[in-house]
């Protein structure tokens, strides 16, 4: 229990996350209260909730509906002031208030929730797994909806003279019981789980916790007549007022431990990813390993972030415009870097595999052209070539890597196809740090100094790496047809522009066993990194090979460039990542 | 300033203050004035000045004023229909009466007192017209295609003016609209064991009242006997289906 202080007032909150049990409660308390002939499971008491300013009505007889909302909310506030003080030196009886916000940081908490008069909450928690599965049924939602909800939730409902309401906010279900156990008054914490196992002496012990005075085996008539059956029974009979209009019955199941019939692996993942602190907190046991949990959840927010995502999408600050429009097969006065490159003063045009095909003029204009049967992802082909060839058009160079903000500083990680720097980069995001853009750096210097421009790319995997980082590859969307790679969609980068911290550079050799880490210095900086800025030799011949070399010779001197090597074969993502990390601490320290 | 509502009823004016909003002056023939508290005694998050005032003269000084010359008040709306010449008291809870008041407008009845409804007995029971407008939602309003204003931007509130005030009517009759969506249909169960309940509920008797409320039980049976129908809507009705069922229970 959480004991902050001894408090003088009459109010019990009953407090829980909605479909916890919190009616069940009040229904044995009514009970309580009651003769057993005139128990009505339609008359509770301790419902009135303080969002309704409905209630106003019997406390002052005030009419919301003549205020505007925001006034609706600042009523609320003034009338708890008032009944906290009318309340606060009141210790009998004990006046239990039913409520399924949160409590509010702040003197907000104070206000909605007055610690003068409170005596105690009581928060009835409930596995979070049993309680999606009621929350969708009660709320006329999908389960994968509630779990949404339940996790990342919208306000509940606005400000509303007319439903005489003020907003009603839950938070999340970890930030809901969080926020109680931290409230300062005392608060008793009961499972809904345990409820149901123990029956009356928990009540009873709970009730007399806050100050009820009540017997044991008043308590447990009081639950017999509030048995779920029971209140089941006559609901199907007589009807429940505060059945929602989206099942047919409120009280539906109220077993324990029914989501392991409804809920799929992916529901339970998510579930147990955003809550297990909370639910390790409470006892509530996680059903899944750390690895299959991740792997479940990050795929699946891999391919929600897939869906919310346009194909021509890339940042406003780019100045890009990106269209699907019909492609020429070759433009006049090219140079051919790679067979499949071809550039020119102002144009610059990859011809893929697939026959799919990206134009790319004065650095502003981007327009793809795929078949009409090729049911190829296109974003790569914009984010990859699409971006690079536009930047260089504009004198900026690319770098072929990776960037991560790894513990505050940003971080490029170098290397040729092959290398491992997408699996380096889930790997080091699975520690905790950010992968801002995978495989194209956007260089430009300014006052010494050298910036790179993050922006979303999907990660490409094989088969191995995705086995390799713990996401489901069979659920990603492949690049192409003709192409093994499936993408993965990272967290958004927020970053408009960083200065670049550090480079790495990786690389494989067959005559190691053990990875080597060295850091690049003079001459050598600029040579390590020359192979990954020509981008297939087209950097030299769009930008000159003046610029080319000059603007390679300032990164090089500007950001200092470490070299990873690795065996060829054998598993070295932990020692390569940690190798990063302590590249980057030493960096840290140094500066 | 006192935390506790005081009526006073001894003197002349009644009057009444109302803690952290201000103090209502009631004359013999029903004017009222209001003294909305001012800033300096409120705290720093009550309500805006220019809206006490609002609220005193709808929540307080309205029903004081009809208190005050012997009416009784009753929550709900008195509805005319086209050439009536007696009334039909509604009762019902959000969003029922919201959706009834629609339709009964969309009919082309009136609504002539709304919130509170100002009842006289004296043999038999009359209603009287208030101007106060009625209160509608946006969304109801607009789905009934009926004029409203707002009374603030942000607000779902919508009002509809009421220009008749001051009219007695008899009560033909009283109609409790339940809503569908939120409890299974009642009304078999409360026709014949709970009116007295149900029509007591929607009495205005707030506890600061209780002085007035000497004959509540009697002008509730009174109320409770008045020919009483029953019918149950829901917002997923169709246009036709809510006028089938107001037009057949209000009839």
């Amino acid at each position: 229990m959480n004991q902050p202080g001894a408090a003088v007032g009459n109010l019990v909150w009953l407090a829980s996350f909605p479909k916890s049990g919190n009616t069940w409660l009040r229904a044995i308390l009514t009970a309580l209260e009651t003769d057993e002939q005139l128990f009505d499971i339609n008359n509770l008491d301790h419902g009135g909730q303080p969002y309704s300013v409905g209630s106003a009505l019997h406390l002052l007889a005030l009419d919301p509906r003549w205020l505007p909302p925001d006034s609706v909310h600042d009523l609320r506030c003034s009338l708890m002031r008032r009944q906290s003080d009318k309340l606060a030196h009141q210790p009998q009886p004990l006046v239990f208030r039913k409520t399924h916000e949160y409590y509010p940081a702040g003197e907000l908490g104070n206000v909605f929730f007055p610690t003068a008069a409170t005596r105690a909450a009581i928060l009835i928690v409930r596995d979070p797994r049993d309680v999606a599965c009621s929350f969708a049924t009660h709320f006329g939602v999908s389960i994968d909806e509630a779990i949404t909800q339940m996790t990342n939730p919208p306000a509940r409902s606005k400000t509303s003279p007319a439903q005489m309401r003020t907003k009603q906010v839950w938070s999340d279900w970890s930030g809901h019981a969080r926020s109680w156990m931290d409230a300062p008054f005392p608060t008793q914490v009961v499972r809904y789980e345990d409820l149901r196992e123990v029956g009356y002496p928990l009540v009873h012990r709970t009730l007399a916790q806050v100050g009820l005075d009540v017997t044991a085996d008043e308590v447990a008539a009081a639950m017999q007549l509030t048995s779920f059956d029971t209140l089941k029974s006559v609901e199907s009979g007589q009807g429940f007022r505060e059945r929602s209009k989206h099942t047919p019955a409120f009280f539906n199941r109220g077993t324990s431990g029914y989501w392991t019939e409804l809920l799929s692996p992916l529901q339970v993942a998510l579930i147990e990813d955003a809550h297990q602190e909370m639910m390790g907190e409470f006892g509530y046991q996680l059903s899944l390993t750390d690895r299959e949990r991740l792997r479940l959840v990050d795929t699946a927010q891999s391919n929600q972030r897939h869906q919310t995502h346009q194909w021509w999408q890339l940042p406003e600050s780019f100045e890009l415009t990106v269209r699907a429009e019909s492609v020429p097969d070759s433009i006049s006065n090219a140079h051919h870097p790679r067979p499949f490159i071809q550039v020119n003063e102002s144009e610059a045009l990859v011809t893929f595999t697939n026959n799919s095909r990206v134009l790319v003029r004065d650095g502003r204009e981007i327009c793809v052209d795929v078949p009409e049967n090729e049911q190829a992802d296109v974003s790569w082909m914009v984010q990859g070539w699409g971006v690079t060839l536009s930047m260089l058009q504009r004198g900026y160079l690319s770098l072929h890597a990776i960037t991560m903000r790894i513990n505050g500083h940003y971080v490029a990680i170098a290397g040729h196809r092959g290398a491992g720097k997408s699996t380096t980069g889930m790997a080091l995001r699975r520690r905790g740090h950010r992968l801002l853009t995978d495989d194209v750096a956007i260089i430009h210097t300014r006052n010494d100094r050298s910036y790179t421009r993050p922006f979303a790319r999907n990660v490409h995997l094989l088969p191995d790496s995705a086995e390799a980082v713990g996401v489901d590859y069979d659920r990603l969307p492949k690049l192409s047809t003709t192409r093994t790679k499936v993408a993965f969609r990272a967290e958004e980068p927020t970053e408009t522009e960083v200065p670049l911290d550090l480079i790495v550079v990786l690389g494989r050799s067959p005559e190691l066993t053990d990875i080597t880490v060295s850091t690049l210095s003079g001459s050598e900086r600029m040579r390590g990194l020359l192979p990954h800025v020509s981008r297939d030799g087209v950097a030299p011949i769009i930008m000159g090979q003046e610029a080319y070399f000059s603007k390679t010779a300032e990164l090089a001197s500007q950001v200092p460039v470490s070299r990873i090597l690795r065996p060829v074969t054998g598993l070295t993502i932990d020692p390569v990542c940690d190798a990063i990390e302590q590249l980057v601490s030493n960096f840290g320290e140094a500066h | 300033m006192s935390t506790e509502f005081v009526l006073n009823t001894t003197g002349d004016p009644w009057r009444a203050a109302i803690p952290g909003l201000g103090e209502i002056e009631v004359d013999s023939d029903g004017h009222y004035s209001v003294m909305a508290a001012t800033c300096d005694q409120q705290t720093a998050s009550d309500i805006a000045d220019a809206h006490i005032e609002v609220i005193l003269r709808a929540s307080w000084g309205e029903p004081l004023s009809f208190l005050r010359r012997g009416y009784y008040l009753f929550f709900g709306c008195a509805v005319l229909a086209p050439q009536a010449d007696s009334c039909l008291l509604v009762t019902g809870d959000a969003p029922a009466l919201y959706l009834a008041k629609a339709v009964f407008l969309d009919l082309g009845w009136r609504i002539v007192a709304d919130g509170l409804v100002p009842i006289t007995s004296g043999g038999s029971l009359r209603i009287h017209s208030r101007e106060t407008p009625a209160l509608l939602t946006k969304r109801t309003a607009r789905r009934f295609k009926i004029e409203f204003q707002q009374n603030f931007p942000d607000s779902d509130v919508a009002i509809v003016a009421n220009h008749e005030a001051g009219i007695s009517y008899p009560l033909a009759s009283r109609l409790h609209i339940f809503d569908r969506e939120q409890i299974v249909d009642r009304t078999e169960e409360v026709s014949t064991h709970d009116l007295v309940r149900l029509t007591s509920s929607y009495l205005l008797t707030p506890e600061w009242l209780d002085v007035l409320a000497v004959d509540r039980f009697r002008r509730t049976l009174e109320l409770a006997t008045t020919p009483t129908r029953f019918c149950s809507i829901s917002t997923h009705d169709s246009d036709d289906q809510l006028r089938t069922t107001i037009t057949g229970t209000s009839s």
